[in-house]
């Protein structure tokens, strides 16, 4: 049953929520939300309701995507710090280890400080739950096919 | 604004970077179109991958792009990424094109702010006499385009296929299930029904 | 990878269309964006050059309502086919359940088709995917064009895995459909399996 999917359970769900919303009440933030590694949205705070939540989880994970090979490419493992400044509204991304993202927007006028701080508590708190969704672990190396087993496959 | 429009403004152009690298202190710039595609390097580049770098600095300026519309705002004019010794600064000059900065813990970064809003507006100037003196129109590198997408909804009428097995094809297609309503409910309930 | 939510009673899955530049996968989601009655599909965003090129990717949600009490969701991705995007493609590949792999009809094109379908290969099996096994359906895409190759061939060249195939046209959705429904009932019989 449900072979290689990741399972969120109504529980998990409901603690995961619980943190993020302590996280927009005390960072003073406008819109949380966790995005899983393929860049399906786990689950966001209550916001504005013209804003779809699911695209604007697909555009992060894109985006944060992006900068983490750009990370790699300048030679650096990541980038400690994310920031996207608007005229209005900044956006802080954080990885969740390699399980998710935390993507937190808030008004120009917060300081990042805070911001910074008790994302970084939040992601702490997040990583037990986005681990323990991910009840498969990936196909190990021995698995997956070796150079010469593509050569084979194809056959050019 | 595409290398091939660029021509012999690309000189200023690149005496605009070299300057700003002086002022700045920082390490290299790329100047890339809204695609990825490099128009100009000036810097140490010579240990950087700067064709991929560039082509996913525009990903990442798109996606913010969209987030900016989704969001309601105008743009993410600045997007500033902070490593253990490397930096990264991306932002634009309007929609001419991308460009990338690199500086490392040395160098302060509300210079490198001030002094690349600097340089923005010269490049600006100089994309704007290229476009009015050669009449190129810059068409804004799209995000939603789901207007654009009423050009391929099928129409209403039906044209009339120009082949007959072309035609069979057509006809293949709707009983397979793709007629105007498309069934998914009775498609997978067969399936769901084994796994649930 | 599947997302399995008790919680929302909601299944997500993610289809990834792969293929060389202009072989016609975002002309693919555009159709079916447009076929799909609006209660089964969110927004498209198309990350897209000025050029209409894909630059990062194109994305359309689709929901087909709840099926025994679970929403079931498919979330349909396309690559860049440039090959200056090669990251973007690694990017868009994580966590992919099934793939629509587009191919151009066009005798010019075969290269391009081998090198993607090989550049796709690597990329599944950096995210840790097996192109061996991977749910994958192809499209012979662009059969209206005069100078194509003979289906048997792209079969023989192409088809290493014997997956199912289908001849397309795809800005008249010939091939657009069938080719969605096949992936998605593979996905599925995987998850059930
Ligand atoms: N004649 C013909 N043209 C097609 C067909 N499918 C797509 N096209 C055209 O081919 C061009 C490229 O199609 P796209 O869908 O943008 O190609 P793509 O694979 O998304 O390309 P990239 O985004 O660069 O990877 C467009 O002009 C389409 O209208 C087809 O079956 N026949
Ligand atoms: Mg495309």
């Amino acid at each position: 049953m449900f072979k290689g999917s990741k399972v969120l359970q109504p529980e998990d769900l409901n603690q995961m929520n619980n943190i993020i919303e302590k996280l927009k009440t005390q960072s003073k933030c406008l819109v949380v939300l966790i995005v899983d590694d393929s860049g399906h949205l786990i689950t966001n705070t209550e916001s504005d309701p013209s804003i779809d939540p699911i695209l604007l989880g697909t555009l992060t994970a894109g985006n944060f995507g992006a900068t983490n090979e750009l990370a790699k490419l300048i030679g650096e493992a990541e980038f400690t710090l994310v920031l996207h400044e608007g005229n209005k509204e900044n956006i802080h991304m954080l990885a969740i280890g390699d399980c998710g993202i935390l993507v937190v927007i808030f008004a120009n006028t917060t300081p990042i400080g805070l911001i910074r701080m008790y994302s970084q508590k939040s992601v702490t708190a997040l990583l037990p739950y986005l681990e323990k969704m991910q009840v498969e672990k990936k196909a190990s190396k021995k698995d997956l096919p070796s150079d010469e087993d593509l050569e084979n496959l194809f056959n050019w | 604004m595409k290398l091939s429009q660029i021509g012999n403004k690309i000189d200023p152009i690149n005496e605009i970077l070299e300057n700003f690298l002086d002022d700045a202190g920082v390490t290299c710039a790329i100047l890339c179109d809204m695609g990825g595609e490099i128009l100009t390097t000036k810097g140490d580049i010579t240990t950087l991958d700067f064709t991929n770098i560039a082509a996913m600095a525009a990903g990442s300026y798109a996606t913010t792009k969209g987030i900016a519309n989704l969001l309601g705002q105008s743009e993410f004019s600045l997007l500033f990424h902070q490593g253990t010794k490397n930096n990264i600064l991306i932002s634009s000059v309007e929609n001419f094109a991308i460009f990338i900065i690199l500086f490392d813990a040395n160098t302060i970064l509300g210079v490198v702010k001030q002094k690349s809003q600097e340089m923005k507006e010269t490049l600006k100037i100089i994309f704007e006499e290229i476009v009015k003196g050669k009449g190129i129109v810059i068409k804004k590198a799209k995000v939603f385009e789901e207007r654009d997408l009423d050009k391929v909804k099928p129409s209403k009428k039906k044209p009339k296929p120009a082949k007959k097995d072309e035609a069979e094809k057509e006809e293949a297609e709707e009983k397979d299930g793709s007629s105007k309503k498309f069934d998914f409910d009775s498609l997978m309930i067969d399936d769901l029904d084994d796994i649930f | 990878m599947t997302m399995l939510n008790y919680a929302k009673k909601e299944i997500i899955c993610k289809i990834v269309y792969y293929g060389p530049g202009l072989s016609g996968k975002t002309t693919n989601l555009k159709f079916i964006y447009g076929k799909m009655d609006t209660q089964y599909k969110g927004k498209m965003i198309a990350i897209a050059t000025e050029t209409e090129r894909t630059l990062f990717f194109d994305f359309l949600p689709l929901d087909f309502g709840k099926i025994k009490g679970f929403t079931t969701k498919f979330q349909l991705y396309t690559v860049p086919g440039q090959a200056i995007y090669t990251n973007s493609r690694k990017l868009i590949l994580k966590g992919a359940d099934g793939i629509v792999f587009v191919a151009d009809s066009q005798i010019d094109r075969m290269d391009d088709n081998k090198s993607s379908l090989k550049d796709m290969a690597l990329n599944l099996r950096e995210q840790g995917l097996d192109i061996r096994n991977i749910p994958l359906v192809m499209q012979w895409n662009k059969r209206d064009l005069p100078n194509i190759v003979p289906v048997e061939k792209l079969e023989e060249t192409l088809n290493f895995r014997k997956v199912p195939t289908f001849e397309g046209v795809a800005h008249k959705g010939i091939g657009v459909m069938s080719a969605l429904k096949t992936v998605i009932k593979m996905v599925l019989n995987k998850l059930g399996g």
